[in-house]
């Protein structure tokens, strides 16, 4: 005699009972947990936690604001400006958004960088919620 | 986890006894099962079961709320399991002899003479069961638990889900062979049991 087939013996280990809580279980175990608890880490450093990342989120997302609003003023102030002035060729004004960009190569990292960081913390902020 | 089990988590933190008692409810039988599973022992299943919850809610402030509740819930179960195992240092085997495993399965709509032999079958494959190594039997005897998926398994036993596979055929098939091997001896003229 032999067991035909694999699944003759997943029959019979699917067949074992599962454990049932005999009576008052849930009771004793809540009662233990509730004596128990006076000893349990309370929450306050991960709270502590939460609120410090919380702050230093704000923190950056104003900072990014600010450096943003900042960088665009410079640049607006400068685009405007030179526009006035070389308004009636387009090939002129791209060369001068060219210059621009080239004249102000660190603001325009800046804002580069602004923007890269304000995407990647609110890509974490998501991931994290 | 979703925002019902975030939810329960956060009243359990806040230490309502209603969210802790609808908690142990809801994972009081599974975490039970997997603790008879794993040490094979009914009579420490409460016991191990109650420290599992104890365990549970210790480390509840530090759960770490991207993963699954029960999976996490499962892990400390079996690690209760294994952590007892290893201090009473070898396998109990009263559960098979006892015959808690099969004596109260209704065989319904069956023959009595089928309802027999499958009986007998059942108690043969649990003994074999019984003398695989942890390394197949665990992956075996989760994978029979419907609550318990590869994912899952793989948490707990901390193996990649394709391992589980492996582990979970290589052990039926272990576990075929040991059987096969048995019934046979009982077949032969002047055969006797194997062990």
């Amino acid at each position: 005699m032999r067991i035909e087939d694999v699944q003759r013996l997943e029959d019979a280990l699917e067949r074992q009972p599962p454990w049932d809580p005999p009576l008052g279980f849930v009771r004793r175990v809540v009662a233990l947990t509730s004596v128990a608890g006076q000893q349990w880490p309370v929450r306050e450093r991960s709270r502590r936690g939460g609120l410090l990342r919380a702050a230093a989120a704000g923190l950056a997302a104003a900072t990014g604001a600010y450096v943003i609003a900042f960088l665009l003023s410079v640049l607006a102030a400068t685009v405007i400006q030179e526009t006035l002035t070389a308004i009636d060729s387009y090939a002129a004004f791209v060369e001068l958004m060219t210059r621009v960009v080239a004249a102000r190569a660190l603001h325009v990292a800046w804002l580069s960088a602004a923007m890269s960081l304000s995407f990647a913390a609110s890509l974490v902020h998501r991931v994290r919620a | 986890m979703d925002r019902d089990e975030r939810e329960l988590v956060r009243r359990c933190l806040q230490r309502d006894e209603d969210a802790c008692t609808e908690l142990v409810r809801a994972y009081a039988q599974i975490v039970g099962t997997v603790i008879w599973r794993a040490t094979g022992d009914h009579s420490v299943v409460e016991d191990l079961a109650q420290e599992t919850f104890l365990r549970v809610f210790r480390g509840l402030p530090y759960f770490d709320a991207r993963a699954k509740l029960s999976t996490w819930i499962y892990t400390i179960a079996h690690r209760v399991a294994i952590d007892h195992r290893r201090q009473t240092g070898r396998w109990r085997e009263e559960s098979s002899h006892e015959g808690k495993e099969f004596d109260n399965q209704p065989a319904t709509g069956l023959s009595p003479e089928t309802a027999a032999t499958r009986n007998e079958l059942d108690r043969l494959i649990h003994d074999q069961l019984e003398r695989l190594p942890d390394k197949y039997r665990l992956p075996v005897v989760y994978a029979a638990l419907e609550e318990l998926d590869y994912g899952t398994i793989a948490a707990m036993l901390k193996v990649r889900p394709g391992t589980v596979k492996t582990l979970v055929f290589r052990g039926k098939q272990l576990l075929k062979e040991r059987v096969d091997a048995v019934l046979g001896l009982r077949q032969a003229p002047g055969g006797s049991r194997a062990d």
